[in-house]
């Protein structure tokens, strides 16, 4: 995990102090709101429904136990005891004070920890793979080109006023796992003549007039991946709409000038910028591995044990631990060990959300279990990623006693849904209620296990927050009459062929959304191949129009 | 019923209520005709061109006490308050844990002038 310098600590508890003054002004009357909106919108403070919301940064979903436990401590002291993962892999807390907020930035800093980057028109905080550097398929660790990147754009004068706000994510692997192609700018690190480069799109995005990004590079070699980050955003600031909010993104600028002429205007860029260019030579990039706390791995992994041991004597449901062990665990480059997906996705829970005991309880299994690193993921759940195989039972008991068990990632029931209107300002409908039932229902129908992985987002407006345009099942909240109703799309999917899902019904009733769903479900499994055949190949297979009945309720 | 009712609907969504939120502590207020108040029933319904001019003075004059000021159809076609509305009074309708606990009187910190 990163390890933050003693200069990124000054810069953070520098960036705190300014706003703690800031902060006495405003409530002193010295500044105004419309001052000082911008000024706490950059440290990550949003006004929501019910009071203010803090969202802290997680540089690459990466933290550790010590960092978990002054969230948890936040949590307890500054909120109402819980916190919320969201899909860009940061934590959220909704009931803070203004007043309260300088002495929670002062502890992040100690922790080092921020909420810079997490909102305003500039480059957010990085997203990569949550299995980032323990994948067995990756061919580059995506948080060394990431924190490059962070460095780089942090504070920079540039590019601090964008026309909007710039997402970036980063793959290290063939298999997406950080949806690159659904950012404004997406990099997938990949060999030519076994050198490590990377691929490049720009344009993509979800939200209002979701796109794919298109390929700007075919083949970077990494020194010259900073110059063509720079170069996109240099003709996304220069060129992007600052006058129509909605039309703002990079994703509308590379649609209108197409990819073609948008390509051309990033090479002129980056042309034209090659005596001054940045780049990032081996020393430098030594450095950022460097500022990584490497894992520990132990040469002879203690009594190679299967993976689905159930001998360990805390166990007292080996079945249900066979079946946790099997769902949950991720293959690891490392023999004897395995990264552990801890799911936040309770049956009838809220999706992403956390309590402060379970935070502290977390914290105290990753320092036992997996090194004291924990990851979020963008499916609003959190990995341990190196846990010893032999480990994996007694890990079992622990998230039992803290009732994160759940074993069910990349099922139906592994929900993504956003805070929708039961906290966010901008959602037409609410999200979670629906994510509840839908849970509730999947595990009682018995339809969670037998229908095996399928994806369900439910986004609360066309914000799409929760990536609905990417999941074999997307649920679009929308407003009639000031009631929830859904519209619900199939076939999307993430990844290096990402696809957008298409809307498949008019808006239902959270009810009738759900009998959709389980429709849907039931007819996969009907007539999928042989049980095994995935839901995104059923629909290539048998089109959109093949499950049209179901949704409609005439299958 | 089926002529005046929709009638009075009509009436009822055209009218505004004024909210905004607490400055230092971030929940939400509305506004009762002469003071901000934590329940919502307590607001005082306008018609939009008067409370575009209260929410304007209210703005000036509170300046260090609300962080926002918005206004809102009072009620729905239904007559009901709007769904988003009682969501900010109440809580989050997942979690009635959360839910506020009105005090025996309405929080008014601020009369007008």
């Amino acid at each position: 995990m990163y390890l933050p310098s003693e200069l990124d600590r000054q810069i953070i508890q520098d960036r705190a102090d300014q706003y703690r003054d800031q902060v006495t002004r405003r409530l002193s009357g010295v500044m105004s709101e419309d001052q000082f909106k911008p000024l706490r919108l950059m440290n990550g403070l949003y006004l929501q429904l019910h009071a203010y919301m803090l969202r802290v940064a997680v540089p690459f979903g990466g933290y550790s136990a010590s960092q978990l436990r002054a969230l948890a401590h936040i949590a307890r002291k500054y909120d109402r005891h819980y916190a919320h993962v969201t899909t860009r892999q940061n934590f959220q807390f909704n009931w803070i004070k203004l007043s309260d907020t300088p002495a929670i930035l002062d502890l992040l800093a100690e922790h080092g920890l921020h909420a810079i980057q997490t909102s305003g028109s500039c480059v957010r905080a990085i997203t990569v793979d949550p299995y980032a550097g323990f994948a067995r398929d990756e061919v580059g660790d995506p948080r060394y080109i990431a924190e490059a990147i962070r460095r780089w754009t942090s504070f920079h004068p540039e590019f601090t006023f964008l026309p909007r706000k710039f997402k970036i994510a980063i793959s290290g692997s063939p298999e997406d796992r950080s949806s690159f192609r659904v950012h404004d700018l997406g990099i997938q690190l990949i060999e030519q003549d076994g050198e490590l480069g990377a691929r490049i799109f720009a344009g993509g995005g979800l939200g209002r007039g979701p796109a794919i990004g298109v390929e700007v590079v075919a083949f970077s070699p990494m020194k010259d991946v900073i110059g063509w980050v720079e170069a996109i955003l240099r003709v996304y600031n220069a060129a992007g709409r600052r006058d129509h909010l909605y039309k703002s993104r990079i994703k509308v600028l590379v649609a209108s000038l197409g990819q073609d002429a948008f390509c051309q205007e990033v090479k002129a860029a980056f042309d034209l910028g090659a005596p001054t260019r940045p780049r990032l030579d081996a020393a430098e990039f030594e450095a950022i591995r460097k500022a990584f706390q490497a894992p520990v791995f132990e040469a002879e992994p203690h009594r190679p044990r299967p993976l689905h041991d159930t001998s360990a004597p805390a166990l007292t449901n080996a079945k249900a631990y066979e079946a946790w062990a099997r769902i949950m665990s991720i293959a690891h480059k490392v023999p004897g060990y395995v990264g552990v997906n801890v799911s936040l996705k309770r049956q009838g829970g809220i999706p992403g959300d956390i309590d402060a005991d379970q935070m502290d309880g977390l914290a105290d299994l990753a320092e036992r279990f997996s090194q004291g690193e924990l990851r979020n993921t963008q499916n609003q759940n959190i990995i341990l990623p190196h846990v010893r195989q032999v480990d994996l039972p007694a890990l079992y008991a622990g998230l039992c006693e803290l009732g994160l068990e759940s074993a069910n990632i990349g099922r139906a029931s592994d929900i993504v849904a956003c805070p929708g209107m039961d906290y966010c300002q901008l959602a037409s409908a609410r999200s979670i209620p629906l994510a509840q039932l839908l849970s509730e229902r999947l595990a009682a129908s018995g339809l969670d296990e037998e229908a095996g992985a399928v994806s369900i987002k439910i986004s609360g407006c066309v914000n799409a927050c929760a990536h609905h345009h990417v999941a074999d099942i997307g649920i679009l909240g929308v407003d009639k009459t000031d009631t929830d109703y859904h519209q619900i799309m199939l076939g999307g999917s993430a990844g290096p062929d990402a696809q957008l899902a298409k809307v498949m019904s008019k808006a239902l009733s959270t009810d009738e959304a759900i009998e959709a769903v389980i429709r849907v479900l039931e007819h996969y499994i009907s007539i999928r191949i042989d049980g095994e055949e995935g839901f995104a190949a059923v629909l290539r297979r048998v089109g959109l129009d093949g499950f049209k009945g179901a949704i409609d309720g005439a299958a | 019923m089926g002529l005046t009712a929709p009638l009075i609907m009509l009436e009822g969504a055209a009218l505004k209520i004024i909210s905004a939120n607490a400055l230092k502590e971030g929940h939400p207020l509305w506004w009762t005709g002469a003071a901000w108040s934590r329940d919502i029933e307590m607001a005082v319904h306008l018609e939009p061109a008067k409370a575009q001019a209260v929410l304007d003075a209210r703005l000036k004059a509170d300046a260090t006490l609300i962080a926002s000021g918005e206004l809102e159809d009072a009620l729905n076609r239904r007559g009901e308050t709007l769904r988003r509305q009682a969501i900010r009074a109440v809580g989050p309708t997942v979690r009635p844990d959360l839910h506020r606990v009105p005090e025996p009187e309405p929080m008014a910190f601020k009369k007008a002038a």
